[in-house]
């Protein structure tokens, strides 16, 4: 008997069902649950492995904070922002800071216990001036996320920030839509929901493409995958009861994330792509980041919020990825930018130097360093923004 | 309740396990009662609409047209019935909308309150089958006798929300007829459940992700993104809706009852007319049988004419797929399609030979594909958008909404996808699918369905 493709690969149709009496029939059912009782054990086994290494390869492992501390970041970062939500310092009692951004905020390479991250050593610095320093940090954040941040926490009297720090990152430019954990926090918050979309009404004309994505972003939350996430539903129920019982359903995430890194690595190595490999803009992207970077200024304005941005700190060894004539092009626009909308900002690129720096496969990490470069950059920060962070500060001086 | 939850599949097992357990009297009403439970998960109210046009289907059916004395009463109330469920649910804000439009262009400032009616699920699947079971009583068939059957045929929550749309006589004889557990039923019907996941889960919602960025409204595309987009998109729709019926046709399949097939390997189709045979089968037929031939029977005497019966059917086909003018363009794109092959490209689509059989595939493959851009397309400036960066060949070979990366998610997944439908008929080796490899991938592809699930997403085809 000729056997075609179909029959053997599950994706095509019109296989001919299983035939056969007795025993012979049960002989397929007893295959498929023993070879899936085998993933089970395998991943069960594996998945601690897994996790550790995405955490590692994040360098975000929160096992290294000090337990005993009060969070002063999302440690999550940005997996389970919720859960740090509570942690963020009462506005009504302190001078709050938001440090926002995107991974350089929430690694530290070859991180020792204790060692802590920008957002916290900025925290002990100022702290005692009455200023609390909360860090927002999640990867690849890109700039609405960052405006999502900054609706999020100015929608209530308790997390409205003072001043928004924002670490803007040239290739986060390509970057767009909100993670699915952010639309989930954004679907669980009606009153949030609500001001997104009043936001989006009040830009629109202005900017047309970033608002235009604002709405396509509430209809895709309104859709029954984000719903069930972010209710008690009956899904969720069921998944916990069946997680509790197969390690695949348990571990799926895991499971994901590392079959995405190995999948990532594996284009990495089959088409030569290094952590230097040149990263072209796109232009549509960058436009409509650049929209949204316009709308977080001004709702910054509108709130009464201290937009702080600063461009980040650069390897100056490491070759990095952009187009030279494109970053330029970048750093001249953002400048402009600055003064239209009158923001103090500044740009760090040259702050670190190249021995506090991190490697990536195998070659100098052009944006993630080791802890010498968060103590330079807290400083840095603090000190040049400490007039706009610290009551009388300027007068004081 | 979508098809790829958990919700779902703990449904079907427990009324499974049910259905199997009870005496074979009581099975019918235990799957009309499940069957409303599904419906009524999603809108309680709406489930009276669908009990309410059932009743009135059969109830026409039964005593207008199928009278004892051979005469049947007038067919249009019935009809009408149906359609103006349809209009009203689906198409009264683009109506009005279309109407101050009009109104605009006159000098009027009429700007009118959308209605924002919500859409009953599956409503444009039961109102059309209420239209054809009408017609095929008042042609002759034989009605429901029994309502019970009738209430069965309408609301079996497999074909309920996006089809296979079913005909009366493809399943009477399996509502009177008592259903028995079957080994073979269950095997295939497991099979192609898991088969439809797949589809839906692992390729459907990984080109998802990609395609939505290339669409996104009111961005500028360049032509790579309008290219590798509506590549995407077109298996996208694919993999989702066929998926859709893998798993319909496999959930009736466990309670014993066989649904016609919905898909027959569309994209190695070799002329439009092929591929309408191949694509939405179900639909296909409807269209020809209840609306191009009726068109064509009222315009034989002029058969210059027959080609714009092709147009009309398929823009009405269009509008089906909702209320937007990019869907009715669809429409009219694919019927001119149609159109074409029979009369200007006639000795094309006929030509014999491998060459001639290629030419033809690929000119097909462009027509459907570019149907899918108009069909994908958010709105007809999008469209405009869209079609000037292919023209211009904006941004040559660079992207601008997706990423490099998604770019060889799309390739990927339609050359495995192609792949699969060239290879189709090629002979394997047997072990592949021997009795201990094949369980073995089934198993595999499991794993791969709850690793990749982003927790039950949409069909695309509910939104019809």
């Amino acid at each position: 008997m000729a056997l075609s493709t179909s029959e053997a690969v599950p994706v095509a149709a019109d296989a001919t069902p299983a035939r056969g009496r007795n025993w012979r029939n049960l002989r397929a059912p007893i295959v498929f649950v023993c070879v899936f009782a085998w993933f089970n054990s395998i991943v069960d086994s594996h998945a601690a492995r897994m996790r550790a290494e995405q955490v590692r390869d994040r360098m975000a492992d929160a096992s290294l904070d000090d337990p005993n501390e009060v969070p002063r970041r999302d440690r999550s970062c940005g997996e389970s922002v919720e859960e740090y939500w509570k942690y963020i310092p009462d506005a009504r009692s302190h001078r709050l800071a938001l440090l926002v951004g995107m991974s350089q905020q929430h690694s530290i390479y070859e991180r020792k216990q204790g060692q802590r991250l920008t957002s916290e050593l900025m925290d002990d610095e100022l702290a005692r001036e009455g200023v609390r320093v909360f860090g927002l940090a999640a990867p690849n954040l890109n700039n609405e996320e960052a405006l999502l941040y900054m609706l999020a926490t100015g929608a209530d009297p308790r997390t409205r920030p003072h001043a928004f720090i924002y670490g803007v990152c040239f290739d986060k430019m390509r970057n767009i839509d909100l993670r699915p954990r952010l639309q989930t926090f954004l679907h669980g918050r009606p009153e949030l929901l609500e001001i997104w979309r009043e936001t989006a009404a009040r830009y629109a004309k202005r900017y047309p493409t970033a608002t235009s994505k604002m709405l396509q972003t509430l209809e895709q939350i309104s859709q029954p995958e984000v719903v069930a996430t972010a209710e008690d539903t009956v899904e969720r129920r069921l998944r916990n009861r069946l997680a509790s019982v197969l390690p695949v359903v348990e571990h799926r995430e895991a499971l994901n994330g590392w079959i995405q890194q190995k999948l990532y690595e594996l284009r990495n190595l089959v088409l030569n792509i290094k952590t230097s490999s040149k990263r072209p803009i796109m232009a549509a992207r960058y436009d409509l980041n650049r929209e949204f970077l316009g709308i977080i200024a001004d709702e910054a304005k509108a709130k009464q919020i201290d937009l702080l941005p600063y461009v980040i700190p650069l390897n100056p060894l490491s070759e990095n990825p952009y187009v030279p004539a494109e970053y330029a092009a970048f750093k001249s626009w953002f400048a402009e930018f600055g003064s239209e909308h009158d923001l103090f900002w500044k740009n760090l690129e040259s702050l670190v130097p190249s021995e506090e720096w991190g490697v990536m496969f195998g070659e100098p990490d052009f944006k993630h360093f080791r802890y010498a470069g968060h103590v330079r950059t807290a400083r840095e920060l603090s000190a040049v923004f400490r007039e706009r962070l610290v009551p009388n500060a300027a007068s004081a001086k | 309740m979508i098809f790829t939850s958990y919700t779902y599949a703990s449904f079907l097992l427990a009324t499974f396990l049910v259905h199997w357990c009870l005496p074979a009297r009581a099975r019918p009403y235990l799957l009309i009662a499940a069957s409303y439970v599904f419906y009524a998960s999603w809108s309680w109210p709406y489930a009276f609409l669908l009990l309410a046009l059932t009743l009135g289907n059969w109830a026409y059916a039964r005593f207008v047209l199928d009278r004892p004395d051979g005469e049947p009463g007038p067919l249009w109330p019935g009809i009408a019935m149906n359609i103006a469920v349809l209009v009203f649910f689906k198409y009264a804000d683009f109506a009005l909308e279309n109407v101050a439009a009009v109104a605009r262009l006159g000098g009027s400032d009429w700007q009118p309150r959308a209605l924002n009616i919500i859409l009953p699920l599956g409503v444009s699947f039961f109102t059309f089958q209420g239209v054809a079971y009408l017609i095929d009583v008042a042609s002759g068939e034989r009605s429901f006798q029994r309502l019970r059957d009738f209430v069965l045929y309408k609301a079996f929550w497999p074909q309920l929300i996006a089809g296979p749309i079913i005909r009366p006589a493809e399943i009477r004889e399996q509502l009177s007829v008592p259903r028995v557990l079957r080994y073979a039923d269950i095997s295939e019907g497991a099979r192609r459940i898991l088969q439809g996941a797949f589809k839906k889960v692992v390729l459907a919602d990984t080109l998802a992700t990609q395609v939505d960025l290339a669409f996104l409204h009111d961005a500028s595309p360049n032509m790579f993104d309008t290219l590798v987009g509506t590549l995407g998109f077109g298996f996208q729709i694919y993999f989702d809706f066929s998926g859709y019926s893998d798993i319909a046709i496999g959930s009736a399949r466990l309670f014993g009852y066989t649904f016609p097939e919905n898909f027959a390997r569309p994209y190695s189709a070799c002329s439009p007319q092929e591929f309408w045979n191949r694509w939405h089968m179900t639909l296909s037929r409807w269209i020809r049988d209840y609306l191009f031939t009726p068109l064509s029977m009222m315009m034989r005497s002029r058969p210059a004419l027959q080609p714009l019966c092709l147009v009309i059917a398929m823009a009405l086909c269009g509008l089906w797929h909702g209320a937007a003018w990019t869907f009715v363009l669809w429409g009219v794109w694919h019927g001119s399609a149609l159109a074409l092959q029979r009369t200007l490209l006639r000795g094309v689509f006929a030509a014999s030979g491998n060459a001639a059989r290629a030419l033809q595939w690929l000119l097909t493959i462009g027509i459907v594909f570019a149907g899918w851009l108009v069909f994908r397309a958010p709105s007809l400036h999008d469209l405009g958008v869209h079609l000037q960066a292919l023209f211009t060949l904006r941004g040559g070979l660079r992207p601008a909404l997706i990423r490099e990366s998604g770019c060889l998610v799309i390739l990927l997944i339609s050359g495995f996808a192609m792949l699969t439908t060239w290879l189709h008929a090629l002979p394997l080796p047997r072990f592949l699918a021997g009795p201990w490899l094949r369980p073995a991938l089934y198993a595999t592809v499991l794993v791969s369905v709850i690793t990749m699930d982003r927790e039950a997403t949409a069909f695309i085809y509910f939104q019809f």
